[in-house]
C-alpha cells in the first residue's frame, strides 16, 4: 500500500475521533456552563434555604417559648381550681351539719341554743378529722366552731392582708352577695409563713348568720409550680442548644434587656457588654435593631473575631433576631458566613457530578452509534482505494441502511460500467494497436522519403551556398589576379615612356631624321594608349567589384559624418585635372559651404558625385556642367545639369540598369569610355542609404540627374538594419562590437552567412546598451575603441548578472591578452573559418567538430579537439576519458573494435546520426 | 651611408617593376634595393640586411604581410623599420589594420609608378 492510501486510511479514522473529539469539547463546554450555572445558582439557592430554614428555626423557637409560657399558666389555674374545690366541699359539708342542726331546731327537737352549740361542737369535731379544716364565723367574725379549740372565740376583724384590707370582712361581704356561692380570695399577708398567700373560700348561712370559711396556703402550689416552670425552661434550653446552624451557629434567647437566658456558652451576661468589632455599636442594639425589622429582613451581617485553625481572626458572621411578643424576649440566630457557604460545593457537586456522569454515558454512546454508522463508509472507501488501484472486481457491501446503502448500491453500479468501460478500452487498444502497427510502418517509410528529400533539398541547398561563396571568391580573386598583371602592365609602360622619354627622345631630338621622330611620337602615343587602357580595364574592374560588393552585401561602408561642400569640391577637382580634350566644357559647382553635415561613406558619396560628373563631362561637348546641391527637411538634395546630347524618354529610366549605355546621339560616333555600371553604382549606393536617384531631360538638350538621401543616412540604414536584424530570422543572435565600420560589416556579412542574426555597435557604451535590450547569446569585441575600450566593456558586461555569462568573443589584432575576461580570442587580420568556429563552440554549437576527447578527471577535464585520425592514435595510446564523436565519424572509426580494444574509454556518438536501422 | 629598400612581392613582375622604378633613386641617394619573393625570405632579408624602408605586400604564401610587419614590430631591434603596405583595391579594412598593427602607409595595385618613386623618396628623407 503506499503512504498516499496510508494516508486515505488516516483521514478515515480520524472523521470517528473528530466528531468524538468534537462531541467530547462539546461535553466539557456544557459541563462548564452547567458548572458556572449551578454555581451561581446553587449558591443563591444554599443560601436562601438557609436563610429560610433559619427563619423557620426562629419561628419554631418563639412557638416553644410561647406554648411553653401556656402551659405553665394553665397547670397554675388547675391546681388553683382544685384547691377552690376542695375549700369549697369541705365549706359544703359543714354547711350540711348546720343545716341538720337548724333543721332540729325548727322542729323543735333542739332549741335554738342548744342546736347552735351542738352544731358548733360537731363543726368542731369534724374539722379536726377533715384535711381541710372548715371553720366558722358569726357576723362579728369571732370564731365559732374551728378544729382548733383555742381559736374558738378569738375575733378575725384584725386579720388584715398585704393592702390592709380586713381578709375575712371582705370574705363575708361577699359570700353574703354571692348567696350561696362560694367565694373564693387569695390573700396574702404582711408576715407569717404564708408569704405565697393563702387561699380563702367562704360559704354564708343565712338562718344563723354565720360565715363558714376554709383556708388553703398558697406556699406548696406555687414550690410545685416554680419547680415545673424551671424544669420546663431548662428543657427549653437544652432543646435551643441542640440546635446547630451550620457547622458551629447557634441560637441565644435573651430577655427584653439583653440579659442572656439561654446560649450554648455564656450565662448571665447582658450583650450591652459585647460590642461589635468594625461597627460603633453593641451586640444588644444590633439584635434590637435587627428584630424590629419586617419578617424576613431581619437578619444582618456583621464581622466576629475569633481566631480560627487557619490562623484567621476575623469572620463574616450572619444574624438573624426576633422578639416573642409574650414574653418580650429576643430569640437571635447566628451562624458564620463561611460555614454557610460550605455548603455550595456540596450542593454543587450534588448536581454537577450526576449531570458528568450522564454526558460520559451520553458521549460513550453516542460513539459506539457513530462507529458503527460509520463503518459501511469506511467499507466504502476501502473499495473507493481498491477500484482506484485498479482493482474492480471488488465490491462495496450493499446491505448498509438509509443514504449509505443508496450510495454503496450506486457506487456500485459505477464499478460495473468502468468493468464495461475498461473492456471496451481494452478492445478498442487492441484494434489500435494493430492500427498503430500499420501506421507506423506507412509513418517510416514516408519519414525516410521525406529525409531522402530533405537531404537532396539540403545538399543542393549547400551546393548552392558554395556556388555563391565560389562566385564571390571567384570575383575576389579574379580583381586581385587581374591587379596584378594590370599593375605591371601600366607601371611597365609607364617606365618605358619616361626611360624613353628620357633616355632615347633627346638623341631621337638631335640627330632627327623626320620619321625617327614621328616613330618616337606614336611609341610615347602608344605607351600612352597602354596606360589610358589599363586604367579604364582597372575602373571596370573597380566598378565591377563595387557593384558585386554592394549587391551581395559585402561591401564594407565606412559611415562617418563629412561636409558635403568637401567631397562636392574634391569631385570637381578630380574632373577638372582631366578635362576631355576638344571639349570647351565649364564645370560650375554651386554646392553652399553651409550645408549641414551629412553621415553616410564620403568615398561612396564622392563615387556617386564623380560618377555624375564623369558622365555628363562625357556627354557634353559644350556649354556647361553645373552641380547643384542644397538641404530641405533633413534631405540632402543634388542636380548634375549638363547641356550634352540628353537622354530619351524611354531611357530615362533604363540609364540606371547595369551595362546599360548610352546608344543614341554621339555615342554611335564615338564610343563610350564608361563601363555602363556607374549609374547603376550611384543607384545602389544612394538606396543603401534610403536615398533615391532619376534622371530628367528633353533630348538633345541636355540632362540632369537629381538625387535626395537623408542627410543622416547612416543612421537611417542602421535603424533599418537593426530592426530587421533582431526580429528576422530565429538564428543565434551575436553583438558585433568594432569602431571600424569595415571590420563591422565584414563580421557582419561572415556572420549572416553562417545564419546568425547580428546587431551591431561602433564602441562599448553603445554596446553595453544594445546587450542589455537584445540580450545577445554572443559578443564579438575589438579591443582599442573610443568611448569605451574592450577591456571596460568586457568586465562591466562581466559585473552585469544579465549578462555576466554571455559568451565574449575577443577580435583583435593585439591577439591574446589576460586582462580582458573573454571566452575565446580570435586574431586579426580575420579567418573566416577559425571565427565561425570559435563561435560554434562558445555557442557550444560543436556538431561540426570533427572529434573531441574529453579526460575524465573530473572537474578539471581539459577538453581536445582531434581530427578522427589523431582519436585513432591517441585512443591506441591508451586514452582514458570520454571521447564525442559525431555521428557521422562514427563509421569511419569502426567503434565497436576500439570498443572492444580498450575497456577504460567511454566513447558517446552524437549529432547527425544517418539512420538508426543502419547500425 | 647606404640606405637600404627592401622590396618584398611574389609576384615576380611586380617586384621587377618595383626594384625597376627605384633604381631611379641612385641618382639621387646612395642607396641599395634588396628584393624577397615571400614572407619568410623577407623577414629574413629584414633581419640580416636592416633595412631602412620596406615596401611589402600582403598576400604572400608563407608569411604573409601582417605577420611579417607584426613580427617586425614586436621586435626591439626590428621596429623602427618603415614599411610600407602594397594592397589591393576593395580591401580598405586591410589598409587600415595595416596601419593599426604599425605600418608607416600603403599603396593601392595597380600603383603609379612616380607615386612610389615619391614616398620612397619622402621616407629616404624621413630616415636620415
Amino acid at each position: 500500500m503506499t503512504r498516499a492510501n496510508a494516508d486515505h486510511l488516516a483521514l478515515h479514522q480520524s472523521t470517528f475521533w473528530r466528531l468524538v473529539a468534537a462531541t467530547l469539547v462539546m461535553s466539557v463546554l456544557t459541563a462548564a456552563g452547567a458548572l458556572a450555572v449551578s454555581i451561581w445558582v446553587g449558591s443563591s439557592l444554599v443560601s436562601g434555604i438557609q436563610d429560610h430554614a433559619t427563619l423557620v428555626l426562629l419561628r419554631n423557637t418563639i412557638d416553644l417559648i410561647a406554648r411553653s409560657r401556656m402551659s405553665m399558666e394553665e397547670v397554675h389555674n388547675m391546681e388553683l381550681a382544685n384547691a377552690r374545690g376542695l375549700l369549697d366541699l369541705a365549706n359544703r359539708h359543714a354547711l350540711a351539719e348546720l343545716q341538720a342542726y337548724r333543721a332540729r331546731e325548727i322542729s323543735g327537737a333542739l332549741s335554738p341554743h342548744r342546736a347552735r352549740e351542738q352544731a358548733f361542737a360537731r363543726l368542731s369535731e369534724l374539722a379536726a378529722l377533715s384535711p381541710v379544716p372548715p371553720s366558722v364565723l358569726d357576723a362579728g367574725l369571732t370564731v365559732v366552731a374551728h378544729a382548733r379549740a383555742a381559736m374558738i372565740g378569738r375575733n378575725m376583724t384584725a386579720y388584715l392582708d398585704r393592702e390592709g384590707l380586713p381578709v375575712y370582712g371582705e370574705l363575708l361581704r361577699r359570700a353574703r352577695t354571692l348567696d350561696g356561692a362560694a367565694s373564693v380570695y387569695l390573700a396574702t399577708f404582711p408576715d407569717g409563713a404564708d408569704q405565697d398567700g393563702v387561699l380563702v373560700s367562704g360559704l354564708y348561712f343565712p338562718p344563723w348568720d354565720l360565715l363558714i370559711r376554709s383556708r388553703m396556703s398558697m406556699g406548696p402550689i406555687e414550690a410545685a409550680l416554680a419547680e415545673l416552670n424551671r424544669s420546663s425552661f431548662n428543657e427549653l434550653k437544652a432543646r435551643i442548644r441542640e440546635i446547630g446552624i451550620a457547622k458551629s451557629g447557634y441560637m441565644t434567647i435573651t430577655d427584653q434587656d439583653c440579659n442572656v437566658l439561654a446560649h450554648p456558652n455564656i450565662e448571665d451576661r447582658n450583650l450591652r457588654e459585647l460590642p461589635v468589632p468594625g461597627k460603633n455599636t453593641d451586640m444588644c442594639a444590633m439584635i434590637v435593631a435587627t428584630a424590629q425589622r419586617e419578617w424576613g429582613e431581619n437578619t444582618v451581617r456583621y464581622d466576629w473575631d475569633r481566631p480560627d485553625d487557619l490562623g484567621h481572626f476575623t469572620h463574616g458572621k450572619i444574624m438573624w433576631a426576633t422578639q416573642e411578643p409574650t414574653t418580650g424576649w429576643y430569640v437571635v440566630a447566628t451562624a458564620y458566613v463561611s460555614e454557610l457557604e460550605a455548603g455550595v460545593p456540596r450542593f454543587f457537586r450534588s448536581i454537577f457530578l450526576p449531570s458528568l456522569m450522564s454526558i460520559v454515558i451520553l458521549g460513550g454512546a453516542l460513539a459506539l452509534i457513530l462507529r458503527s454508522m460509520l463503518k459501511p463508509v469506511r467499507e466504502l472507501t476501502a473499495t473507493c482505494r481498491a477500484v482506484a488501484g485498479g482493482d474492480l472486481e471488488r465490491i462495496a457491501p450493499e446491505d448498509a441502511p438509509g443514504e449509505i446503502g443508496y450510495l454503496c448500491r450506486r457506487f456500485n453500479e459505477m464499478i460495473r460500467s468502468l468493468r464495461d468501460l475498461r473492456d471496451l478500452n481494452a478492445r478498442r487498444r487492441g484494434e489500435l494497436e494493430t492500427l498503430n502497427t500499420d501506421l507506423e510502418r506507412i509513418v517510416r517509410l514516408r519519414t525516410r522519403a521525406v529525409e531522402r528529400k530533405a537531404r537532396k533539398l539540403e545538399e543542393m541547398n549547400n551546393r548552392l551556398q558554395e556556388l555563391d561563396r565560389m562566385k564571390s571568391a571567384f570575383l575576389s580573386s579574379v580583381s586581385h589576379e587581374l591587379r596584378t598583371p594590370l599593375t605591371s602592365i601600366m607601371g611597365f609602360a609607364k617606365l618605358i615612356a619616361k626611360d624613353f622619354r628620357g633616355g632615347f627622345l633627346p638623341e631621337a631630338a638631335g640627330a632627327p631624321p623626320r620619321h625617327d621622330r614621328r616613330k618616337a611620337d606614336r611609341i610615347l602615343e602608344n605607351l600612352h594608349v597602354i596606360s589610358d587602357e589599363g586604367e579604364r580595364l582597372t575602373r571596370l574592374i573597380n566598378d565591377v567589384l563595387d557593384l558585386a560588393r554592394i549587391e551581395s552585401g559585402r561591401m564594407q561602408w565606412r559611415d562617418e559624418e563629412f561636409s558635403f561642400h568637401d567631397v562636392a569640391a574634391r569631385a570637381v577637382d578630380a574632373l577638372r585635372v582631366s578635362p576631355r580634350r576638344g571639349a570647351s566644357v565649364r564645370l560650375v559647382s554651386e554646392v553652399p559651404a553651409d550645408l549641414p553635415p551629412v553621415r553616410a561613406d564620403a568615398d561612396r558619396i564622392l563615387q556617386v558625385l564623380v560618377n555624375l560628373l564623369g558622365n555628363a563631362v562625357k556627354f557634353t561637348q559644350r556649354g556647361s556642367i553645373r552641380l547643384r546641391a542644397c538641404h530641405r527637411d533633413g534631405w540632402l538634395q543634388v542636380e548634375v545639369a549638363d547641356t550634352g546630347a540628353g537622354i530619351r524618354r524611354h531611357e530615362l529610366l533604363q540609364v540606371f540598369d547595369k551595362f546599360h549605355q548610352a546608344l543614341g546621339g554621339d555615342t554611335l560616333l564615338q564610343k563610350p569610355a564608361g563601363t555602363g555600371l556607374g549609374l547603376s553604382i550611384c543607384h545602389n549606393i544612394l538606396s543603401r542609404y534610403g536615398g533615391v536617384i532619376w534622371a530628367e531631360s528633353e533630348f538633345g538638350r541636355g540632362a540632369t540627374i537629381r538625387f535626395e538621401m537623408p542627410v543622416d543616412g547612416a543612421s537611417a540604414v542602421a535603424a533599418e538594419r537593426l530592426k530587421e536584424d533582431a526580429a528576422g530570422q530565429d538564428g543565434p543572435l551575436v553583438l558585433v562590437v568594432d569602431d571600424e565600420p569595415a571590420i563591422r560589416a565584414f563580421l557582419v556579412d561572415v556572420l549572416k552567412d553562417a545564419g546568425y542574426r547580428v546587431l551591431t555597435a561602433p564602441d562599448g557604451a553603445a554596446a553595453l546598451e544594445l546587450a542589455k535590450e537584445f540580450r545577445p547569446d554572443l559578443i564579438t569585441l575589438d579591443v582599442l575603441m573610443p568611448v569605451l575600450d574592450g577591456r571596460e566593456t568586457a568586465r562591466r558586461l562581466r559585473a552585469d548578472p544579465d549578462l555576466a555569462r554571455t559568451p565574449i568573443l575577443v577580435v583583435s589584432i593585439l591577439g591574446e591578452d589576460e586582462d580582458i575576461p573573454a571566452d575565446a580570442v580570435v586574431e586579426k587580420p580575420i579567418d573566416e573559418e577559425t571565427l565561425l568556429a570559435a563561435v560554434r563552440r562558445l555557442l557550444q554549437q560543436e556538431e561540426d567538430a570533427p572529434g573531441a576527447l574529453r579526460d575524465r578527471a573530473g572537474k578539471d577535464a581539459s577538453v581536445e579537439l582531434v581530427t578522427p585520425a589523431e582519436l585513432a592514435q591517441r585512443l591506441r595510446q591508451g586514452f582514458d576519458g570520454v571521447a564525442l564523436v559525431p555521428g557521422n565519424l562514427a563509421k569511419a572509426l569502426d567503434l565497436k573494435a576500439l570498443a572492444r580494444n580498450t575497456g577504460a574509454i567511454h566513447i558517446t556518438r552524437f549529432g547527425d546520426d544517418d539512420d538508426p536501422d543502419e547500425l | 651611408m647606404t640606405k637600404k629598400i627592401l622590396i618584398v612581392e611574389d609576384e615576380m613582375h611586380i617586384r621587377s617593376l618595383l626594384a625597376q622604378t627605384l633604381e631611379e633613386l641612385e641618382d639621387e641617394f646612395e642607396v641599395e634595393i634588396i628584393t624577397a619573393a615571400d614572407g619568410e625570405e623577407g623577414l629574413a632579408a629584414i633581419r640580416t640586411a636592416r633595412p631602412e624602408v620596406v615596401f611589402l605586400d600582403i598576400m604572400m604564401p608563407k608569411l604573409n604581410g601582417y605577420e611579417v610587419c607584426r613580427t617586425v614590430k614586436s621586435d626591439d631591434e626590428l621596429k623602427d623599420t618603415v614599411i610600407v603596405l602594397l594592397t589591393a583595391k576593395g580591401q580598405e579594412a586591410d589598409r587600415k589594420k595595416g596601419l593599426e598593427i604599425g605600418a608607416f602607409d600603403y599603396m593601392t595595385k595597380p600603383f603609379d609608378p612616380d607615386e612610389v618613386l615619391a614616398l620612397a623618396k619622402e621616407l629616404l628623407h624621413l630616415s636620415d
